[in-house]
């Protein structure tokens, strides 16, 4: 078996296809990254002008400053009654997630409901069509049978997934180190410690529901590819519907993670993530967790339907 | 020993072998032969294990799940992955860790240390047969099964396989097809005809039965 995966690993790597995905990766975070920087200039832009009119108007800028501010939503629209706590909560917060003790968590939020998903339904479907293309299935499957085989996949996806998410946090953190260096010699971080309380964040339920992520997405991939044998048709229907067509209700899959990601990550800072259809987390998380299962299994029916004998 | 033994097979509706029995003997060369389209290829790859049949195929009694690690099965298309060498392609084909002395060591003039350290990609047909009969050599396997293997391989390089297959022999089941008749018979293959979708072994008739 570790021989299978390191053969499965090496034509990832010799393939190119696992360093152009890095590579991408990289320069997503570093975009992240000035995503961010860009954030925390226009959000101090925006508590100068506030303040400013604050002044212009007659109005205590610090005693609104000390009192939390009230937001009230009605349908689209949101009211904010105390603008100078508002602005000044987004600035600290801004500031809070460009810091290097934020990347961990900001990476993953922001790789975690766009990127992962298309990146390891095609890293999977790649996996399991590749050999096919080449003709070297049959032998592979001959010498290792269908459950060595696609086992052998699944690990070195889970490992190709490892090595991503470590490239993408390093790459992070040292452009958040780097970015907080910078900003802080051009805007006066230290005048914006936060006032209002951090959510509270749970490290644990956030890299579960990554590795939920891949094994949902990744096992797709593999399930496709083993079904169909082929790559570009799959990966072009697979990314219309996932970037291009809207939520198909509360139960398509994609909503279950943005449901899931909203209770465990807190987008007020940063990337945005679009809001969930409502559906109860229980439903979600049991959708989920039942689908990568069914997702992973499906993987070695489909090879087996293909090689009937070769169990 | 491989036993064939009431083997029947149907390709999209089409019967291609009917009702074929044979056994491959252990330490021995068995030459399958058979006219384009006699249906060798899809028995090789019912012995492989990745083609529907009704009947038995046994390797020392046991069923082929159970001898996978056993069983090379070198196809005539040689397939390679064009992005890794020669060496790698060997160690990916059997699905394990050799070294290159290891490799180059099965057939020192076969396992060329030039043709195995380039890219798969740039190898031409033959030398990819030749990266193929590198790794069924150095698989160590007990059931070798050869499809067309020398097809597209130069001559000199037919008669070091052939050499190979000989020392190889002795302690394997080799079953080739093919019709590189005197380098087969240079190795003293018992021949196994394929006709009308049947097998005939032809120097032992209890054998080679057709139902």
């Amino acid at each position: 078996m570790k021989a299978a995966i390191r053969a499965e690993f090496r034509l990832l790597w010799r393939g190119y296809v696992l360093p152009i995905c890095l590579i991408v990766c990289a320069l997503f975070a570093i975009a992240n990254v000035v995503n961010q920087i860009a954030e925390v200039h226009s959000d101090y832009s925006l508590v100068q002008h506030t303040r400013a009119d604050y002044a212009a108007n007659g109005m205590d800028f610090a005693a609104d400053l000390a009192k939390p501010a009230k937001i009230v939503i009605h349908g689209d629209e949101q009211t904010v009654t105390n603008l100078a706590r508002f602005d000044y909560d987004n600035e600290a917060s801004a500031i809070v997630a460009l810091s290097p003790a934020s990347s961990v968590t900001e990476a993953l939020k922001y790789f975690g409901f766009i990127f992962f998903p298309a990146l390891f339904f095609l890293l999977g479907l790649w996996m399991s069509t590749v050999q096919r293309r080449y003709h070297l299935e049959k032998i592979v499957i001959a010498r290792k049978g269908t459950v060595t085989t696609v086992a052998a996949r699944q690990i070195a996806l889970l490992g190709a997934a490892v090595l991503t998410i470590a490239t993408v946090i390093v790459v992070d953190l040292v452009c958040r180190a780097v970015a907080t260096a910078v900003t802080s010699r051009q805007l006066p971080f230290g005048a914006y410690p936060p006032l209002s309380p951090e959510p509270a964040d749970s490290p644990i339920l956030q890299w579960a529901l990554v590795l939920l992520v891949v094994l949902f997405f990744g096992g797709a991939g593999i399930s496709v590819g083993a079904a169909l044998g082929v790559f570009a048709i799959p990966a072009i229907l697979f990314l219309i519907w996932d970037l291009v067509i809207p939520f198909l209700g509360p139960d398509d899959p994609r909503n279950w993670f943005v449901a899931m990601g909203h209770s465990v990550f807190d987008f007020t800072s940063g990337f945005q993530l679009a809001p969930a259809d409502p559906l109860p987390l229980a439903i979600a998380v049991g959708g989920g967790v039942l689908g990568a299962a069914v997702l992973l299994a499906l993987g070695y029916l489909c090879i087996r339907i293909r090689n009937p004998l070769a169990s | 020993m491989i036993e064939i033994e009431n083997v029947t097979i149907a390709v999209r509706g089409r019967t291609v072998l009917e009702n074929c029995t044979a056994t491959i003997r252990a330490a021995t060369v068995t030459h399958l032969v058979g006219a384009n389209g006699s249906g060798k290829t899809t028995l090789i790859r019912a012995i492989a294990g990745i083609q529907r049949f009704s009947g038995s195929i046994r390797f020392d009694g046991a069923d082929v799940a159970r001898v996978r690690s056993r069983l090379y099965v070198c196809f005539d298309d040689a397939p390679v992955f064009p992005y890794l060498s020669g060496y790698e392609n060997v160690r990916m084909l059997l699905g394990k860790s050799m070294s290159k002395s290891t490799i180059a060591g099965v057939a020192p003039s076969l396992a060329d240390h030039t043709l195995l350290k380039r890219r798969a990609g740039k190898l031409s047909h033959g030398q990819r047969k030749r990266v193929h009969l590198v790794a069924a050599l150095a698989s160590r396997a007990d059931y070798l099964v050869f499809d067309e293997a020398l097809n597209g391989v130069d001559a000199p390089t037919v008669a070091e396989v052939a050499a190979a297959l000989a020392q190889r022999a002795a302690t394997a089941t080799v079953l080739l097809t093919g019709h590189h008749e005197e380098a087969y018979a240079s190795l003293n293959a018992r021949r196994i005809d394929l006709v009308d979708g049947r097998l005939i072994a032809t120097d032992d008739v209890t054998d080679g039965i057709t139902a």
